[in-house]
């Protein structure tokens, strides 16, 4: 008597060809179901790297101005005004490493014949340096810091775009400084003593486009002894909200109080949530793609009831079945999550390279580029989720199909 | 005495009773009878006598609500849905009235589908494939698609497919219904060369006494019960 057992289960590599020949003979139908899913995983790809490289474009771009620094103003209607007595105060709080008074106002300079507008910035310059380490002297060197008459300018100041004027200004030049005034522009010359590297856009101000002075030079220039804000830098980033509490105690409502790090981790959970956002609906778009498939398939098992019979007749289990149809499925989700991965990658890198046409950031308008965040576990992480639509959309049919009974399906015309 | 197991199918008191609603329509009613291993039968009977259903329960793809079902002495009723799936892999070949060929596989890739359910490599069932297409003289067809063949050819490249994992049992369910004369005689005298060479036991369901008489012996249905046998070669 002939013993039952051993026959082989189906080879993958079969099944794989199997499917590849069902999905190949309803082409059309197959390459939009594909489409969609590569559409939906595409999007998720490219909103969630744009989304990240925003993050971290914005992240640099506040970080520009020192996670670990403060900056103190009169708040609105207050007629609060800083003095050396409150910089002698805040010097104390336990933590506080460098606390710069400053002065700042619009300004206009006046260089080779034309006009550029920008910001004083009236702070002690060895101050600056300390605080933000990122500003560099490109030519010659920082102004004393007890000069009345020296300053140092920002990249855009001494280099005047090349569309308006050829010529440019060099160390030990003068520098008319225009001041808008109530009762008519006061006009002031002080001398160049270095231009700063470029720095690009920040949150508060452009520092290409300012012009920084001395103390003494910024009280000659406005009249004004009292300071506008103080700039606190702290030890550590950790010690932040600790000195601004302190800072709070000290001054109550007479006050604002803005510091890079805590708008840095606002801005970022907007972002974070964004993105979140954005790959919700990237995600429920490819779950749309996957009812595609389920339609596709559930057509696919009705068309394909009779060679459901001749399988089962030929001695396909009800479980050989299944795994058939579902592996369509998956195959589907599977190409289109790699289709979806191309697609992905360009509107990401096209997007960001465009990106810098329309996204402007900060006081000086900068164009700022995101370079998207393409990392293998997002690729990766997506594609898989398109097997798993796949898969999911391909359960419902291939049970139908591992149920269809053999000898109605070969009776089916 | 003679034991199951000399048989190739046995069928004993098998009851087949479908139901659509309240209305119960019994197809078989009782039914009994034995093939041996090696006989070539053909099954005759008005429409409705319940052959079709007796070529499907035979085959394993339909259980009987009632009776014994043995299939070279294997009693099918305790079997699961895989190991029912292994039998019909391993001794049973089907040949239906319209071929149903999957029409997106070449030939050589119909005839071989049972052997890669089985596991067999590519390559080997490929050569087992080519070698059962000679058997039906189609071994230039091979890469074929279905629909680039006529009915006669179509039907023998089935067979093909019914051949190629070399079973003991052949049940072919009208498999001349849809050829004219030609091809009809042309398929009988492969299954009949096939049941002379190889030794494989073949059930012929036919309404055709030409294809009829070509069998060793002829079952006649009604109503579900066989109603007369007649032996024509021993």
């Amino acid at each position: 008597m002939p013993m039952l057992g051993g026959v082989g289960d189906v080879n993958p590599v079969d099944t794989v060809r199997y499917a590849l020949s069902a999905l190949r003979e309803r082409r059309g139908r197959s390459v939009l179901t594909i489409l969609g899913i590569a559409v939906g995983s595409g999007l998720i790809i490219a909103l969630v790297s744009l989304g990240e490289g925003l993050n971290t474009t914005i992240t640099d771009r506040l970080l520009t101005l020192g996670a670990n620094n403060i900056i103190v103003l009169p708040a609105q209607g207050s007629n609060i005004q800083f003095t050396d007595a409150d910089v002698q105060k805040i010097m104390r709080i336990p933590g506080v490493a460098v606390v710069a008074p400053f002065y700042s106002t619009v300004a206009e300079f006046q260089v080779g014949g034309t006009t550029v507008s920008g910001r004083i910035l009236g702070i002690d310059p060895l101050q600056l340096q300390i605080i933000f380490p990122g500003i560099k002297i490109l030519e010659g060197e920082t102004p004393t810091p007890t000069s009345a008459t020296q300053v140092a300018v920002g990249y855009k100041v001494a280099f005047p775009p090349a569309a308006v004027t050829s010529s440019r200004l060099y160390v030990g030049q003068p520098l008319t400084i225009v001041i808008p005034n109530p009762s008519g522009p006061k006009t002031t010359s002080y001398t160049v003593t270095g231009i700063y590297d470029k720095f690009g856009a920040s949150v508060f101000f452009d520092a290409d486009t300012a012009v920084v002075m001395p103390i003494p030079a910024a009280r000659r220039l406005l009249g004004e002894t009292r300071y506008q804000a103080i700039l606190v830098n702290t030890e550590r980033v950790e010690l932040v909200e600790y000195i601004i509490s302190e800072l709070e105690a000290m001054y109550g409502r007479n006050v604002n109080i803005i510091s890079p790090s805590t708008i840095l981790s606002t801005v970022r959970s907007i972002i974070a949530s964004f993105t979140i956002f954005l790959g919700i609906i990237a995600s429920v778009s490819l779950f749309v793609a996957g009812l595609g498939i389920m339609n596709t398939m559930i057509m696919s098992v009705m068309e394909r009831t009779r060679e459901i019979g001749v399988l089962r007749s030929i001695g396909m289990t009800r479980r050989d079945i299944l795994y058939t149809f579902l592996f369509e499925a998956m195959l589907t989700g599977l190409i289109g999550g790699l289709i979806g991965i191309g697609i992905g990658v360009a509107l990401s890198i096209g997007f960001g390279s465009y990106s810098g046409n329309f996204l402007r950031f900060g006081p000086g308008f900068e164009p700022i580029t995101i370079i998207p965040d393409i990392t293998p576990q997002l690729l990766l992480g997506t594609l898989l989720f398109a097997v798993f639509v796949g898969s999911l959309s391909g359960l419902y049919p291939a049970r139908r199909a591992a149920l269809t009974d053999p000898v109605r399906a070969l009776r089916t015309e | 005495m003679e034991s199951d197991g000399d048989y190739a199918i046995v069928l004993e008191d098998v009851w087949k009773v479908y139901k659509t609603g309240k209305t119960e329509y019994p197809a078989l009613r009782g039914l009994t009878l034995s093939v041996k291993s090696g006989e070539m039968v053909s099954i005759m009977g008005p429409s409705g006598s319940g052959k079709s259903t007796l070529l499907h329960i035979a085959g394993t793809l339909d259980r009987p609500t009632k009776g014994r079902v043995s299939i070279y002495g294997i009693d099918t009723s305790r079997l699961d849905d895989s190991k029912l799936s292994e039998i019909r892999n391993r001794f049973i070949g089907f040949v239906f009235q319209s071929y149903n060929l999957i029409n997106r596989l070449s030939a050589l890739n119909n005839v071989s589908l049972p052997l890669a359910v089985r596991g067999v490599p590519l390559q080997e069932r490929q050569a087992a494939a080519l070698e059962a297409l000679k058997l039906v003289g189609l071994e230039h067809f091979a890469n074929k698609k279905p629909t680039e063949l006529s009915g006669g050819e179509q039907q023998r490249v089935a067979i093909a497919r019914g051949l190629v994992g070399r079973p003991r049992i052949l049940l072919a369910d009208e498999p001349t219904g849809n050829l004219d004369t030609k091809n009809a005689v042309a398929i009988m005298e492969i299954l009949r060369n096939i049941n002379k060479t190889l030794g494989t036991t073949i059930v012929i369901v036919t309404h055709n006494p030409e294809i009829a008489e070509k069998c060793d012996r002829i079952v006649r249905l009604r109503d579900g019960r066989v109603e007369s046998e007649v032996i024509l070669h021993a």
